[in-house]
């Protein structure tokens, strides 16, 4: 007769997350939940490149063990006026619990995946941006990640993202870390009510080792306006996933992607906007330049659903290929499920820079390496031009030249 | 002699070409699918032992695979039940090389497809399909003499078969896919095409392939092979009988496109609206060689086809034209696929889709560029046409570039029926009808001009039809 095994690992593992919670003196629906995405995260597999948005981004292999969980080191600046609040999830649980109860979640569940489960079991700090209804925030949010002092561990990065009725705000997002391995399984909720538009820009600057999976996702309201621009500039694996539900009429919504890719960098893109409500409309664009031996996907899916009339969708994907070694992967999806539309569309490009207008260049004087720096922070401009920070173009086009200053070209 | 389920036309609506001969096959194989049958299909042709082990191990590799994990229409491809299909028939006994001997009641469903019409017109030689076996060939003296061999796949493997084991099997090979495994283990018919070094086919050779007996399976195998410097047109038509139950069609075309060498391989797919068709095909040019595949997807239930172009020497070209057009009921997921694996090479592939009713079309498509294909180029365009409310169009234009000197571009655009284009044609006293049929007409016509005339006022014919009742 054998001893009936008890499941040992699991329950280590909820241990693991809940004792650090109790010492926080969290509230009890949160431990739970946490309990419950540690359960998940336990039982989930790692997803196989056999799922379409994981086909080239294979990390089966990833030893998730050699990652310790550690606190997310999180900052946050931004001004809290009456009812508006940026600060931390944590400092938040007492004055907005309700809200948070309420929020933290629907959009994006603990078990829909093993990097989501991991942060829901395991975020700390966190952040929370609440622009009550009509209110509207002076100054960009700024939530900074900063694990430049972690080795081996792994950070949960998590924010909350609330616009009331015609309320604004802008957030920026920064994240670093030094040059030790470092996982990072980020989730942000973005929920934008009517009228209300909301501004979110990522700035990724993560050390040379670390890998990035991040989920974001976003519900857009009647008229309600979303603007995602992501810069991916650091990392080894830096794999984004943005989702944008259009279910209000009118809603709008804007993705932006830019990443500069050098040695053996590898970023992956996955994009949904879903068209549910009338007269919606959206747009992506994601760049890539690629030097060295880096890697671009991109997948997108564009889809109006059959009472999405009248709406309006488009969808570009370029990228430049900077050396021999360098891919790029593309595969623009549109699902059009009702004739009434206006417009869809969707282009994707790959090759490398305009040889003539390397040439033209050159003839004027200009080294190769020179002309193609000026060429690949021409070919950023139109996501720069749209970054909503002040100085952020500016510091994009210093970084292309810096960048590139020292990239296999 | 020829009659309509009256419950099946009620359920599919009027189809052209919806008569079936009550016909009384010479053999027909037991339904369900095993060994024991591969065995008995092989043994009736009187197979050489390489060609029955090929299909018994593509039959294990068939029971191995599952279907695509990416399949669009996945509950449709669960409810084909391959115990129920019949996967072989022979309804004459031998292959009959003059027209005389074609049993009557064959020539007389020939008839009603205008096959003799065509022939007098520009045939240059028939492979017409009546079921799983070639029943009637005719080439044209002069091209025979040059030495171009149009035969039926199963004769062809008789009188060919160093040349047909050399290439069988190499450019599909039977683990591509589940059908193709199918295929390769359940095949019957098809064509054996050969032409001889700097040979040129000036008139397009064809063959007709209907499905005609209530739940068998069709299952052609084709074989092209172009020697060095020749050309050929090939032009495959499908028309299917009406049957209450479904039918699955799943044919297999290997075309090998030697050094400087042109293929063209055009379809006009019209199975009717329970046919399923999940076809693969597939080519390999080599250096300098071209090759063309137009591609018109107008009947069947569910179409999953993706003609594809190897291109895998340097200065190869691959041009894919696809159309497809979609009405109540049916799924068209069709498109096309190119890999680049040598320097200089070129493709481009234009699609042209139509959703009408509750009519779905897909754009799938793959473009892949090796590392060392250097200087090469492909550009993608894609635009679909939805006529209804409830219509629906995809595009899944799926691209992987692993070589940087390379030029690569994908478009694609979806948009409706436009309403200032209908009001315009209106004003000038054309009736909305009218008007609908000549803005899609106008929107597939860089596909249609690239067909044979026959073949183009043919596939106008059937636009048309489809596009009946589509207003109103």
């Amino acid at each position: 007769m054998s001893e009936p095994t008890t499941p040992v690992a699991p329950a280590h593992a909820e241990q693991a997350v809940l004792a650090p919670a109790l010492e926080r003196g969290e509230p009890g629906w949160l431990l739970e939940r946490r309990a419950e995405a540690a359960r998940a995260f336990a039982a989930l597999p790692l997803p196989t490149p056999a799922l379409r948005p994981w086909r080239y981004t294979d990390v089966t292999r990833l030893d998730l063990a050699a990652f310790a969980p550690a606190e997310t080191p999180i900052a946050i600046e931004g001004a809290t006026a009456g009812d508006a609040y940026a600060g931390t999830l944590a400092d938040a649980l007492e004055g907005r619990g309700r809200l948070i109860a309420d929020r933290l979640g629907a959009l994006v569940p603990a078990t829909e995946g093993k990097f989501i489960a991991a942060n829901a079991a395991l975020w700390s700090g966190g952040a929370l941006v609440h622009a009550p209804a009509r209110h509207a925030f002076d100054e960009p949010v700024v939530v900074t990640v900063d694990a430049s002092d972690l080795a081996d561990a792994a950070v949960h990065p998590r924010l909350l993202i609330e616009a009331g009725e015609q309320a604004e705000v802008t957030v920026v997002l920064r994240t670093r870390s030094g040059d030790a391995p470092l996982l990072a399984a980020g989730v942000i909720e973005i929920a934008v009510a009517q009228a209300a538009r909301v501004r979110l820009l990522i700035d990724d600057r993560w050390g040379a080792a670390t890998q990035d999976f991040t989920t974001i996702r976003a519900r857009l309201g009647r008229d309600a306006d979303l603007r995602v621009a992501s810069l991916a500039i650091g990392g080894a694996i830096l794999k984004q996933t943005v989702e944008v539900v259009l279910e209000g009429e009118g809603a709008n919504s804007s993705i932006r992607a830019v990443a500069l890719g050098d040695g053996d960098q590898h970023f992956d893109f996955v994009t949904l906007q879903d068209h549910v409500g009338p007269r919606t409309i959206s747009d992506v664009e994601v760049k890539a330049a690629l030097a060295g031996g880096s890697r671009s996907i991109y997948y997108g899916i564009t889809r109006v659903e059959e009472g999405a009339a009248g709406s309006e969708a488009n969808q570009q994907n370029r990228n430049l290929l900077l050396s021999g070694d360098a891919k790029a992967d593309s595969d623009p999806v549109l699902e059009i499920l009702t004739a009434d539309v206006i417009r869809c569309g969707h282009a994707a490009t790959v090759g490398p820079v305009d040889q003539d207008a390397l040439f033209y260049l050159q003839s004027r004087g200009l080294d190769r390496r020179t002309a193609l720096q000026l060429l690949v922070s021409g070919f950023f401009q139109s996501v720069a031009r749209d970054l909503a920070v002040e100085g952020m173009a500016d510091d994009l086009e210093r970084t292309v030249f810096a960048r590139l200053a020292r990239a296999v070209l | 002699m020829a009659t309509v389920n009256p419950a099946a036309r009620d359920a599919v609506g009027e189809y052209q070409w919806g008569f079936h001969d009550d016909e009384a096959p010479l053999f027909r194989a037991d339904k369900g699918l095993d060994e024991e049958v591969v065995r008995q299909i092989s043994g009736l042709k009187d197979e050489p032992e390489w060609m029955r082990e090929f299909r018994l191990d593509s039959l294990r590799t068939f029971f191995e695979k599952d279907d695509p994990s990416w399949a669009g229409s996945p509950e449709l491809l669960e409810a084909i039940d391959f115990d129920d299909i019949t996967y072989y028939v022979r309804a004459t006994d031998t292959d009959a090389s003059n027209w005389d001997d074609v049993p009557e009641y064959i020539k007389d469903t020939f008839d009603k497809l205008g096959i003799p019409e065509a022939e007098r017109q520009f045939l240059a030689g028939a492979g017409a399909q009546y079921d799983s076996e070639v029943v009637y060939h005719n080439i044209r003296e002069d091209l025979a003499e040059q030495g171009v061999v149009f035969l039926g796949m199963d004769q062809g493997l008789e009188e060919y078969e160093d040349l047909v084991r050399e290439y069988f099997g190499t450019v599909v090979p039977p683990g591509d896919n589940r059908y193709a495994a199918l295929n390769s283990a359940v095949w019957s018919g098809g064509s054996f095409i050969y032409v001889p070094p700097g040979v040129s086919v000036d008139i397009p050779l064809q063959a007709y392939f209907r499905i005609n007996t209530e739940n068998m399976g069709q299952f052609e195998r084709t074989l092209i092979i172009a020697d060095e410097g020749s050309y050929v047109h090939y032009v495959e038509g499908c028309t299917a009988p009406i049957y209450s139950s479904d039918s699955l069609h799943s044919a297999v075309v290997e075309i090998i496109v030697k050094k400087d060498a042109r293929v063209r391989y055009t379809t006009i797919q019209n199975w009717s609206n329970n046919v399923y068709n999940l076809v693969t095909k597939r080519a390999a040019a080599y250096e300098n060689a071209v090759m063309e595949w137009v591609d018109g997807n107008i009947g069947s239930k569910l179409t999953m086809k993706y003609p594809s172009v190897y291109l895998m020497e340097p200065g190869a070209h691959g041009e894919i034209l696809s159309l497809a057009f979609a009405g109540d009921g049916q799924h068209q997921d069709a498109g096309g696929k190119v890999v680049h694996v040598a320097p200089h090479t070129s493709s481009a592939i234009v699609s042209k889709s139509v959703s009408r009713g509750s009519g779905r079309t897909s754009y799938r498509g793959l473009l892949k560029v090796h590392e060392g294909a250097e200087d090469s180029s492909s550009t993608v365009r894609c635009d679909a046409l939805l006529l209804d409310e409830h219509s629906r169009s995809d595009t899944y234009p799926t691209m992987e570039v692993d070589e940087e000197q390379v030029t690569i571009g994908h478009e694609a655009s979806v948009s409706k029926l436009g309403d200032d284009q209908l009001f315009y044609l209106m004003s000038r006293g054309i009736t909305e009808e009218e008007a609908s049929k000549m803005v899609v007409n106008g929107f597939v016509e860089p596909i249609v001009k690239e067909l044979p005339m026959e073949y183009a006022i043919e596939l106008n014919r059937l636009i048309e039809l489809q596009m009946e009742g589509s207003v109103g």
